[in-house]
């Protein structure tokens, strides 16, 4: 049995609006295992980063209770920070006429590093992150992803046990992207316990444990990605390819449902949608009134299926 | 030990030379006001230039103070990483104050450049009856620079427009404080206020160190005191701001 380094039970929060209380969070619980990567899914203002901002003692909850490491949010938040760190996404949070080098100084100092062990300290953690050769640039000159490595390699200064990852993949490129997915397995598999919250399903498809899907405020699903893509299995998802006659008589009808046409080189088109309750002979037949079907098959549900079925429901 | 390298730090990654407004305040600023001192010893003769040199010294350190100083914290939310430094396990009080003496240690060069530009350009003759005394008298003067930088870095931390209030404050001090009309000849309740502010009393230190006035001990001591007070306002004011920021989560709080 893995120790519970998260437990959060009852968690509240209220943003005080002229317009009147703002709940953020509501009744929120759920918990985290040692070393695993915990995903929290969401749209814009369900309450991630508010969840994110109360488990690293930035801010107070209105009601309820949240433990990190053992300690409570509320009193132990400095007996926390010592051992917690963070990451929030995008380009900001760093000095730009510093060299990444001199950021990490200044950093270690802040984490009351010993001044001996500095050097080697930031040695080693540029290495990790790939910044090594960038080490004396300055950070104006670095790419989104480079930020985002420095930052994680900042916030990797006080060894914590636990992360918190913030949309840290947010504007990245993808080659940035992978590489800072690549990194956060890597912290993973030495033992330190992530939360991330993301917009992209397939990233947190790829890398979390398990996921929490969080909607208004209120988590609405978790688990582990493969049980919530099995709890929709009774979707019945396609794609075909087709070469249509009538593109436009195809995005009118409504025999599917959430139909989605990509079109390729005229006149071929790629379909996704969703069916009640037909069989696949009875689907070539209807779509072959809008032209030739290509190629039809049933789709595997995808955590992004899911989430947008999901929501929707918890909506 | 570690506010020490947090000190150093502050002034090798921070202190901003490129920044046009500072090199100005630093480095040309005193040229400027030497250059009226030394016309208006032309015209009149009689002007007490070793008090119009720490005058001009004393102006532009007090510019440059208020505004590194005093944008210190809110730049730091503006590069978001206010948050970084709040959740490090180094004080926020022990992060401003560094950055506060780091900039009135700064602010410091343009004290030796007066002295060097009146000495070597404008030919004024300097009479500092014991300079280990005046040197004491400015160390005090920069730790009320500091404790006064302080306390601006907190109080506009909340402010967007951070410049306009700077400006607003920038002069009114410079005639409270007594650098060039002493404290005692100003209207009774402008005196109270001044009396109030640890930058009135270093500079009254500094001015009665010049002349060897005995009343420099008393003020350099009254100028400490007071500073602490500041120091202990300073302190609970940002323990009292991060509790504040935790409950409500933004600054529009403050």
């Amino acid at each position: 049995m893995l120790d519970i380094v998260i437990e959060v039970k009852n968690l509240t929060r209220f943003y005080k609006l002229k317009e009147g209380n703002k709940i953020a969070l509501d009744n929120v619980s759920f918990d985290v295992k040692q070393g695993e990567v915990f995903g929290l899914l969401g749209p814009n203002g369900a309450g991630k980063t508010t969840t994110i901002k109360i488990l690293t003692t930035l801010l107070l909850p209105t009601a309820g209770e949240a433990k990190v490491l053992g300690l409570d949010v509320v009193t132990e938040s400095q007996k926390i920070r010592d051992n917690i760190n963070f990451v929030y996404g995008g380009e900001r949070g760093v000095y730009g006429r510093l060299t990444g080098k001199e950021y990490m100084y200044y950093f270690c100092t802040l984490y009351k590093v010993k001044h001996r062990e500095q050097q080697a300290l930031i040695e080693r953690l540029l290495d990790l992150v790939g910044l090594k050769d960038a080490e004396n640039q300055i950070i104006h000159t670095y790419s989104k992803g480079m930020i985002q490595r420095l930052h994680i390699a900042r916030s990797l200064i006080n060894e914590p046990k636990l992360l918190f990852l913030d949309e840290p993949t947010i504007g990245l490129d993808p080659v940035g992207a992978k590489l800072l997915r690549d990194l956060v397995r890597e912290l993973s598999n030495r033992g330190i316990t992530i939360i991330l919250t993301t917009h992209y399903m397939q990233e947190a498809d790829d890398l979390c444990d398990r996921i929490a899907f969080i909607r208004d405020g209120k988590i609405s699903t978790i688990g582990e990605p493969i049980q919530i893509k099995e709890s929709c299995n009774h979707l019945n998802l396609y794609e075909a390819f087709m070469s249509l006659d009538q593109t436009n008589a195809l995005q009118k009808d409504k025999m599917f449902k959430n139909l989605e046409v990509d079109e390729l080189k005229d006149p071929f088109v790629h379909l996704k949608f969703e069916t009640d309750s037909l069989a696949e002979t009875e689907i070539t037949s209807y779509l072959e009134q809008f032209g030739q079907v290509l190629k039809l098959r049933k789709r595997e549900i995808s955590l992004e299926d899911a989430y947008i079925y999901l929501m929707k429901d918890a909506g | 030990m570690n506010i020490i390298y947090l000190l150093v730090r502050e002034i090798k990654y921070f202190t901003n030379f490129q920044n046009k407004m500072y090199q100005f305040l630093l480095f040309f600023q005193p040229l400027i006001f030497l250059t009226i001192v030394y016309f208006l010893q032309q015209l009149r003769g009689d002007v007490n230039t070793d008090r119009f040199v720490v005058a001009s010294a004393l102006i532009s350190m007090w510019s440059y103070v208020l505004y590194s100083s005093g944008s210190s914290l809110v730049s730091q939310r503006w590069n978001d990483t206010l948050k970084l430094i709040i959740a490090a396990p180094m004080s926020l009080f022990q992060v401003i104050i560094s950055k506060a003496f780091s900039n009135s240690i700064i602010a410091l060069i343009t004290m030796v450049l007066s002295f060097i530009y009146a000495k070597f350009i404008f030919g004024f003759s300097i009479h500092i009856e014991n300079y280990y005394l005046f040197y004491l008298s400015v160390l005090v003067l920069i730790f009320s620079l500091c404790v006064v930088g302080l306390i601006l870095a907190i109080v506009f931390a909340s402010f967007q427009n951070v410049f306009d209030y700077q400006n607003l404050i920038h002069t009114p001090i410079i005639l409270i404080c007594g650098v060039f009309i002493p404290v005692d000849q100003l209207p009774a309740v402008i005196e109270y206020i001044a009396y109030g502010i640890p930058m009135t009393w270093g500079i009254k230190a500094v001015y009665e160190a010049i002349d060897l006035n005995t009343m420099m001990y008393t003020s350099m001591i009254v100028s400490i005191f007071v500073s602490f007070i500041y120091l202990f306002l300073a302190v609970f004011i940002i323990r009292k701001m991060e509790m504040v920021l935790r409950q409500h989560g933004k600054w529009g709080a403050m």
